[in-house]
């Protein structure tokens, strides 16, 4: 029996024997950060916001501001040659993380990378090749011309690295960037990222001395973390636990607005929802304000069109389609759906007006948000059948056709440009275009806006084509994506940028005690 | 002995890659074809749409037209060698992630044993040498309640009582011994409940039979008849289900996992389901339900070791 | 060869059920207890449209979170739906899930189990392979999978977990005809020249049923845990059907601003497991009283 215990106690030993401590944290200033996605691997293409947002480790050439303005970083100036070709002209004073110059030569190296490995990069870029004219001026030849171009290099999968970084089999070293921050250890097992201060930066000086990441993909995980004091910032806690959070004497939260969307999609394919007016009257119906206060506890801001007024190409003139469930209730019955047999659902020549809705669960506004549509949707005396499924799921229904209304999160301003939005929703084989819309009056204004170069004519071309596909109403907007950045008060200098994807922390933020 | 052992093997081998086919063939049910999946883990937007071209370029790639028991056969032929593919996702050889982790879920599941095993063996000796006092009836509650309480519940009630309440432990995560409590103690309260109850039932049966009787008449004292007679024969039962739950708890662990960002094999698999990275869930099955085969097969041996009246054929 | 007469056979298994020891069961306090308890949980959720305060789905944005009062009398959930309208109707749900789930597996086990313990041969070997993998599968990972393939949905859950489930009861049929096929009775029935089909029916299964009681009671609460813990994992069923596990899960997110919204539920499914756990273990001190293995998977 003793020697039982023996084993059993050997084994708790052998358990312990297991673990190493946590590396003890001396007297500098350390930021632990959270961060809501996973961070897979140290090669900075798999997910690019880690290294270019999160840690600062890259940088793009283009990055942008809160009034969603392209601004220079590592690319002083840029221009058009020709409809085909752009040319950009480089900083002379940057050195990446081995003290080796930053050259035209690795922003080749960058861009052809990407868009070789990610199939989305390429997508944007349409990349025919680059040429190197000398060391601080290149020049970006496009298939087709593409004047989204200059935006499209603000997505972080493009910030540069150095040619370094990989060896000459092109296997994946490290990441050797320009940033503030640069690589110091990646944990395989927990994907737990640590960043250290880069003295040579060529922005300045920094404050932080080094920045833990930590992957924790559980809201509830954060919002827990950030309250226990295991980390020092994070952002999306539950929406519930915002306002209990920046209560607590120590700590902040701040609501902040994305351009991220709650977006309805309809199928205009089925009846009845080809009827433009039955569209109409859904958007009608919608109380986005109630919506946003409960189901979001205010995370997030009501909205019946795509693009917020802070964003300088919004066509602020557009007819809203906001809240009136009158004129849902009229646009309804003139159509000829009356609800003959009193049960609570219109109908029309016996059939009853009943829809699919289908959402997924990975954000977690999506479900609650769906539940509340079907509910408002009923006081017009439509009914809605939730399904939540799998994202993969959804996808096959839509290409079967199998489906009525979708609720989905997208970004209409991932890569800052409206172009980039509004013709994969709306231009003829777009991305987001699930139901071939096709308008040639859009298409039309599209492809000039593609090719013309002067920003502002742009914006007023692309400004039309919000006016009439907010009257056509394929889709209806319920609300844009706040986000809650939740932080330590000793967490200084924060400013937050909406163009990030979830959020992106600035050189400038600093550590009180 | 040895026949024995062979034809136990043979069989093992063919369970494993019996349930590898099956796990591959449902993978492949699975509504969202795999080459739009692997995409949309390479696009920073979940909800971008792959074009016609770059799904072609991806099924090509990585041979996902073939028929599928050619693919099957394809990752058997590998597997046998070691080399059990490459993730979608991840780009790292599966191999190499399933190593990573299984380290990791190994340690929950021993400390989740040796919690079930360290409390559960005593606590059990108590109620049955106590039975129907007072400390048995609250010990028989309290086990009732862990059997059959959902087993994140648990897990979320501890977090929020143990680690945000009273500080005591961290929340979630992987690092020293601290963050191994709370995941260990919430796998272990379905099994340091069963094991609690089969040794009182064991202990008061054995308690009954005539050679202790007779040992107590004798005059010898509790304690010595406890441990060197009657342990021993309560304890078969036992041995069986705590190998039983070591298996499932490799798998099993998937909730705990999840709950506490435990970077375990569980977690990975779950992951992997979601995103339909299928070489990484054929791994993790491979790997999950070997070792509940090798556990299952020790635990037999185990047993002719500790009853000497048990022999195989 | 007379033909046997139906009614006979009928009433031969109304014997059979005469021939439970309802004495011992009712002498018996515990058991006693739980059933006139899982009656009243059952009854209330058979009842449930005609006793549930509120329309379960009733969406009430400006009521939501609310504690519990007289007008909620266990508050309101995120989109102003009644608790305990939700719990009552959930009730029914979780019900007929695991009902239904204990029920396909039992059937499933018990054929094939029988068959392969009665027939022996590459039949017994297949079967018991096909046992051997479904075993060492752990359930979960399984579930997940199946419903990963098939899509969540209520459906899909109950052909998943029963999937799992069937192999236990194979197990013990099988364990149950080997023993049993070999006594004198069924030699004589044999020589007799009964068909294989009367012997399975009228004399195995029978015999066999106390132990397969005692699984298929305690697996009614696996089962609803089952549910739950698929339910955490995103797997369960569309958010709009009361389901205990899914409001568990939903009212995960509110544990610190509003618990009650995981209490009830946590409650509701820990005090129905226990009552079934009890029941399980009072039937197998009755009907089993050698305590016989029953092959009991615990997990």
């Amino acid at each position: 029996m003793k020697n039982m215990y023996v084993a059993m106690l050997a084994l708790i030993l052998a358990n312990m024997l297991f673990f190493c401590p946590a590396a003890s944290i001396d007297s500098e200033k350390t930021l632990n950060a959270a961060s809501m996605w996973d961070i897979p691997d140290v090669d900075p293409i798999l997910r690019g916001d880690a290294w270019a947002e999160k840690t600062l480790v890259t940088e793009t050439l283009v990055t942008s501001n809160q009034d969603y303005e392209l601004l220079p970083q590592l690319a002083t100036t840029w221009r058009q040659l020709d409809d085909k070709t752009w040319e950009f002209k480089l900083r002379d004073d940057v050195f990446f993380h081995d003290n080796s110059k930053l050259t035209a030569d690795d922003v080749k190296f960058t861009l052809e990378r990407g868009a070789e490995l990610d199939a989305a990069i390429a997508g944007y870029l349409q990349l025919d090749r680059i040429d190197v004219i000398d060391s601080n001026t290149i020049r970006i030849l496009t298939k087709n011309p593409n004047a989204m171009l200059p935006a499209s290099l603000h997505s972080p999968s493009l910030g540069v690295i150095s040619r370094n970084s990989v060896d000459k089999d092109g296997k994946f070293i490290k990441p050797i960037g320009t940033g503030p921050f640069k690589f110091e250890s990646f944990d395989a097992q927990t994907h737990v990222l640590t960043v250290s201060k880069n003295d040579n930066w060529w922005g300045g000086d920094i404050a932080i001395d080094r920045i833990i990441t930590t992957p924790m993909t559980d809201p509830n995980a954060r919002a827990s973390a950030i309250e226990k004091g295991d980390v020092d910032f994070t952002v999306d806690i539950p929406y519930n636990e915002v306002e209990r959070i920046d209560s607590i004497d120590s700590l902040s939260a701040k609501i902040f607005d994305t351009p991220y969307l709650y977006r309805l999609d309809l199928n205009t394919g089925h009846e009845p929802l080809n009827n433009i007016d039955i569209r109409h009257a859904l958007s009608y119906a919608v109380n986005r304000d109630d919506i946003v206060e409960y189901v979001l506890f205010g995370v997030g801001s009501p909205s019946s069109v795509p693009f917020s007024s802070s964003m300088p190409w919004a066509n602020n003139s557009v007819r809203h389609y906001d809240y009136d469930i009158e004129t849902a209730k009229e646009l309804l019955a003139d159509a000829g759906w009356i609800d003959t047999d009193g049960d609570g659902t219109l109908d029309k020549e016996g059939k009853p007006l009943e829809l699919s809705l289908l959402t997924y669960p990975t954000r977690p506004g999506l479900v609650p948000v769906a539940e509340a549509l079907v509910g408002e949707f009923k006081e017009i005396g439509i009914k809605a059948d939730l399904e939540v499924l799998e994202w993969g799921a959804i996808t096959d229904k839509r290409k079967d056709g199998d489906w009525d209304m979708v609720l989905f999160a997208t970004n209409c301003a991932l890569i800052p440009d409206p172009q980039y939005y509004l013709q994969r929703s709306y231009g003829t084989g777009g991305s987001y275009n699930y139901v071939s819309y096709s308008n040639p009056d859009v298409d039309e204004l599209l492809t000039e806006s593609m090719e013309t170069e002067d920003l502002q004519t742009r914006y007023n071309l692309l400004k039309e084509v919000q006016s009439i596909t907010q009257e056509d109403s394929i889709n209806i907007i319920v609300a844009h994506y706040g986000i809650a950045v939740a932080a330590k008060d000793s967490v200084k200098g924060f400013e937050f940028d909406p163009t990030a994807h979830d959020y992106k922390l600035n050189p400038e933020m600093d550590i009180e005690e | 002995m040895l026949r024995y052992l062979l034809k136990r093997s043979a069989f093992m081998v063919v369970t494993v890659l019996a349930v590898c086919a099956m796990t591959f063939g449902l993978m492949n049910i699975i509504p969202g074809g795999t080459a739009e999946l692997i995409l949309k883990h390479t696009f920073l937007e979940l909800e971008e749409i792959p074009t016609d071209e770059q799904i072609a370029e991806i099924s090509s790639r990585y041979n996902l037209h073939d028929p599928l028991y050619i693919q099957f056969s394809r990752w058997m032929g590998n597997a046998l060698h070691g080399d059990l593919g490459t993730s979608y996702i991840l780009k790292r050889p599966v191999t190499y992630l399933i190593l990573l982790r299984l380290p990791a879920t190994m340690m929950l599941a021993l400390a989740a044993m040796s919690i079930a095993v360290l409390i559960g063996v005593p606590l059990g000796v108590l109620c049955a040498l106590k039975e129907n006092k007072l400390a048995d009836y609250i010990l028989r509650i309290a086990t009732l309640i862990g059997v059959s309480m959902p087993g994140f519940w648990l897990a979320l009630l501890l977090i929020l009582v143990f680690s945000v309440t009273l500080k005591l432990f961290p929340v979630a995560g992987y690092g020293n011994i601290s963050y191994l409590v709370l995941p260990a103690v919430a796998l272990s309260a379905h099994t340091t409940a069963i094991t609690l109850r089969m040794v009182r039932t064991g202990m008061l049966e054995v308690m009954n039979q005539p050679y202790i009787v007779f040992a107590m008449s004798k005059g010898l004292p509790t304690r010595y008849i406890v441990t060197k007679h009657a342990m021993r024969n309560a304890l078969l039962p036992v041995i069986t289900v705590l190998g039983l739950h070591l298996g499932h708890m490799l798998g099993g662990a998937v909730v705990i996992e999840t709950i506490f960002a435990w970077p375990g094999v569980g977690s990975l698999l779950v992951n992997s389901i979601m995103a339909r990275d299928v070489p990484v869930v054929q791994g993790c099955v491979l790997t999950i339900v070997g070792v509940f085969v090798i556990i299952n097969l020790l635990v037999d041996l185990l047993y002719t070791y500790i009853d000497p009246r048990i022999k195989y054929v | 060869m007379k033909m046997i007469n139906p009614s006979r056979w009928q009433l031969l298994w109304f014997g059979r059920i005469c021939r439970i020891p309802y004495q011992k069961v009712l002498e018996n306090k515990i058991v006693s207890i739980c059933l006139i308890l899982l009656g009243i949980v059952l009854l209330l959720a058979i009842l449930a449209p005609m006793i549930a305060p509120y329309d379960p789905n009733a969406i009430d944005l400006k009521n939501s979170l609310h504690p519990p009062s007289t007008a909620y009398p266990l508050g309101t959930d995120h989109l102003g739906r009644d608790v305990l309208s939700r719990l009552l109707y959930g009730a029914t749900t979780s019900f007929v899930i695991a009902i239904s789930v204990v029920g396909l597996s039992l059937v499933l086990g018990l054929l094939l189990g029988g068959a392969a313990g009665y027939y022996g041969g590459w039949l017994d070997e297949t079967i018991s392979r096909l046992m051997d993998l479904f075993l060492s599968f752990p359930g979960i990972i399984f579930a997940l999978a199946i419903v990963g393939a098939l899509g969540s949905g209520v459906l899909n859950l109950i052909i998943a977990l029963s999937l799992v489930n069937w192999a236990s009861y194979a197990r013990l049929m099988r364990g149950q005809v080997l023993s049993t096929k070999n006594n004198d009775y069924i030699s004589s029935a044999r020589v007799i020249g009964a068909s294989d089909r009367r012997i399975l029916c009228r004399h195995i299964l029978p015999n066999s049923l106390a132990p397969v009681v005692v699984l298929a009671t305690m697996d009614i609460g696996h089962v609803i845990l089952a549910a739950a813990a698929l339910s955490f994992l995103g797997l369960g069923i569309p958010p709009s059907i009361p389901e205990w596990g899914s409001m568990l899960n939903a009212g995960k997110e509110f544990m610190r601003t509003a618990p009650y919204l995981t209490i009830f539920p946590g409650i509701a499914i820990t005090f129905t497991v226990i009552l079934f756990s009890l029941l399980g273990d009072g039937f197998r001190d009755i009907l089993d009283p050698n305590k016989e293995e029953t092959g009991l998977a615990i997990a």
